[in-house]
């Protein structure tokens, strides 16, 4: 495996992983307070 | 405005669960920041100082977003009840200001601005012209349309697994509601928005690629 073969694959792995949780960090809140609202 | 006690619950639930997977995103996150200089030194070295700026403000956005979450994670029986919605409400738009920077950062690499090259330089920058690149607006509406869509799709999923089982849970019900309003509104702008992106035309490394290999040696 090449040195930039290597990087890349890392930087893959590491952005597919993330970006799961990324998502759910953006949008997630717009649900909990949306629920808050709701009950106040 | 119900005061129905199961939205106070599922507020506290979901409250929880963000709390984890926000945990786990910003350990995943720290990791990514280092990659950036580690593994791709040489590009980070030419484009940090165009590009540096949104990564900096999405560091702003996101210790705010943390901040505020840590406000609304402890302060239910501490702060006004008006007070800690409006703690939610900045977790939600600092938490979606820190995806729209990154996201910005990514448009820029799809349609470069805000510098001249010049013998293999960058000259003349201008960072707040490099984050108003051509493709910063639909990538970051398009991106966080689907982060809605997609996110509010997984939880509508889980809530209509548990709804199957125990179909009178009014818990669930609410649930599902909420979740499918989050992820029903966006996607139909979000196809659209995608729509806006003429891939060859903001890719153009990829386009130069693939012209130059359509183009027969001549010697």
């Amino acid at each position: 495996m090449s040195d930039l073969l290597a990087a890349r694959s890392q930087m893959a792995v590491s952005l597919a992983f993330h970006i799961v949780f990324a998502v759910i960090g953006i949008a997630m809140p717009l649900m909990m307070v949306l629920a808050e609202r709701r009950w106040q | 405005m119900t005061g129905h006690a199961i939205y106070l619950d599922l507020a506290k639930r979901w409250a929880k669960g963000t709390a984890i997977l926000f945990a786990v995103g910003a350990v995943s996150g720290t990791v990514l920041s280092f990659e950036l200089g580690l593994l791709w030194p040489r590009f980070m070295e030419f484009a940090g100082p165009i590009i540096g700026m949104p990564f900096s403000l999405e560091g702003f956005a996101f210790f705010t977003e943390a901040i505020f979450l840590g406000m609304y994670l402890y302060g239910w029986d501490r702060i006004s009840s008006r007070a800690h919605l409006w703690a939610g409400v900045a977790v939600a738009l600092s938490g979606t200001a820190s995806g729209v920077f990154v996201v910005i950062a990514n448009a820029w690499m799809n349609a470069p601005a805000g510098f001249e090259l010049v013998n293999g330089q960058a000259v003349h920058v201008d960072p707040i012209a490099a984050m108003a690149n051509a493709a910063a607006v639909s990538q970051t509406l398009h991106m966080t349309l689907a982060a809605y869509a997609a996110t509010g799709f997984a939880v509508a999923g889980i809530h209509a697994l548990l709804l199957l089982k125990d179909p009178a849970n009014a818990f669930h019900r609410r649930a599902l509601e909420i979740a499918l309003i989050v992820a029903r509104r966006p996607p139909c702008c979000s196809r659209s928005r995608g729509h806006l992106l003429p891939p060859r035309r903001r890719a153009p490394a990829r386009e130069a690629r693939r012209r130059r290999s359509s183009v027969p040696h001549s010697g």
